[in-house]
């Protein structure tokens, strides 16, 4: 299937990573490069390259991004350039606006979804 | 088939006169005098028995109960055993206007120029091309080729769009799974399993539900949508 390639431990290694467990950031981010995230944010995250929301992550706001991956929890929807992936476990709300999509069964989705131009 | 039985000539024990019997004759009224007789041969032990050849079967169950009763290969039509509902075995085409209801457990073609304008239509497998103002169950699959319009809803096992085909619904389809490749739209879309809307598939609708989702680049998909967790969610 040529559809998204799924993020590969080598991959997630190049990135960057904030994790924590002990803190959580109050307000919006933006990330330049590839990203992977692990902490809890209550605002809106802005990715300009690829950027995966470990199981750990929490976002009250929305999440934009190239290619999105959630693993996470995302309360206020996600936007791509490109492509979303929504892993099995994962929780995301309100909407999913994406170039091509990957919803994988036991994941947690429900909202808006438009995929495609 | 079965072996012919050869008549045997057997003679009335009161008058003597000879007649013809089939071989394997139990009793007979004489020709000549009426008097009633039993066959020497049927009361022996040298009563010949005919083979008959073994009959394949398979096995069939009722779309309405559900009951499971073995049908001969080449049957045409049965009756169900537990709720005497009549079971229709062939397939069928409709190429023009048809009205009543269907209930097959075969195959039902809807052809280009056809029109199916009863309420219910029922087949394993339903091949749509044209359009259908009932109620379409396709418990095998429902496979939509050509620009096609389903007035009522829609339910089977899986939904198969073919490239370049489109399908307008006016009412709740509602899949095992569906393989989009041309373009969809109706109200509320549920399928129970996955779904996969390929390169040049589209799905618009107001309500979808599904298990798991793959819309490849180059598909589309709007709507108001929603994953299934922990089993099947009933929309009625």
């Amino acid at each position: 299937m040529n559809f998204v390639d799924e993020p590969d431990a080598e991959s997630e290694k190049k990135f960057p990573e904030v994790s924590s467990g002990a803190f959580s950031i109050w307000g919006d981010i933006r990330l330049k490069g590839d990203a992977v995230l692990q902490v809890k944010v209550r605002g809106n995250i802005y990715a300009e390259q690829k950027l995966i929301l470990n199981p750990a992550a929490e976002v009250s706001g929305w999440v934009k991004g190239g290619d999105i991956c959630v693993e996470g929890k995302v309360e206020g929807g996600v936007e791509a350039q490109g492509q979303v992936w929504v892993k099995k476990g994962s929780f995301l709300r309100k909407q999913c606006v994406a170039q091509s999509l990957r919803i994988e069964a036991g994941s947690d989705f429900r909202g808006e979804i438009r995929v495609g131009s | 088939m079965a072996a012919t039985i050869s008549k045997i000539e057997v003679f009335c024990p009161e008058c003597g006169q000879g007649q013809q019997e089939y071989e394997n004759f139990i009793s007979t009224v004489c020709r000549g005098c009426g008097a009633y007789f039993k066959s020497a041969v049927a009361s022996g032990e040298k009563r010949r028995k005919v083979k008959r050849r073994a009959i394949e079967k398979r096995e069939l169950s009722c779309a309405d109960c559900g009951a499971v009763q073995e049908v001969a290969v080449e049957a045409q039509s049965s009756t169900c055993l537990s709720c005497g509902r009549h079971l229709e075995l062939g397939h069928r085409e409709i190429l023009g206007e048809h009205l009543g209801n269907i209930s097959l457990e075969g195959e039902l073609r809807i052809g280009p120029k056809g029109n199916y304008g009863g309420s219910r239509a029922r087949a394993a497998r339903i091949i749509l091309e044209g359009r259908s103002s009932g109620f379409l169950e396709a418990p095998e699959f429902l496979r939509v080729s050509g620009h096609a319009r389903i007035r009522s809803g829609a339910s089977g096992g899986r939904l198969e769009i073919c490239p370049g085909s489109r399908l307008e619904c006016g009412d709740q389809m509602e899949f095992v799974s569906a393989q989009i490749e041309g373009e969809v739209r109706c109200p509320i879309a549920h399928f129970r399993g996955p779904v996969h809307i390929g390169p040049h598939g589209s799905l618009f609708a107001d309500k979808i539900q599904f298990e798991e989702l793959t819309v490849e680049p180059g598909g589309k998909i709007r709507g108001w949508a929603e994953s299934q967790l922990g089993g099947i969610v009933s929309l009625a």
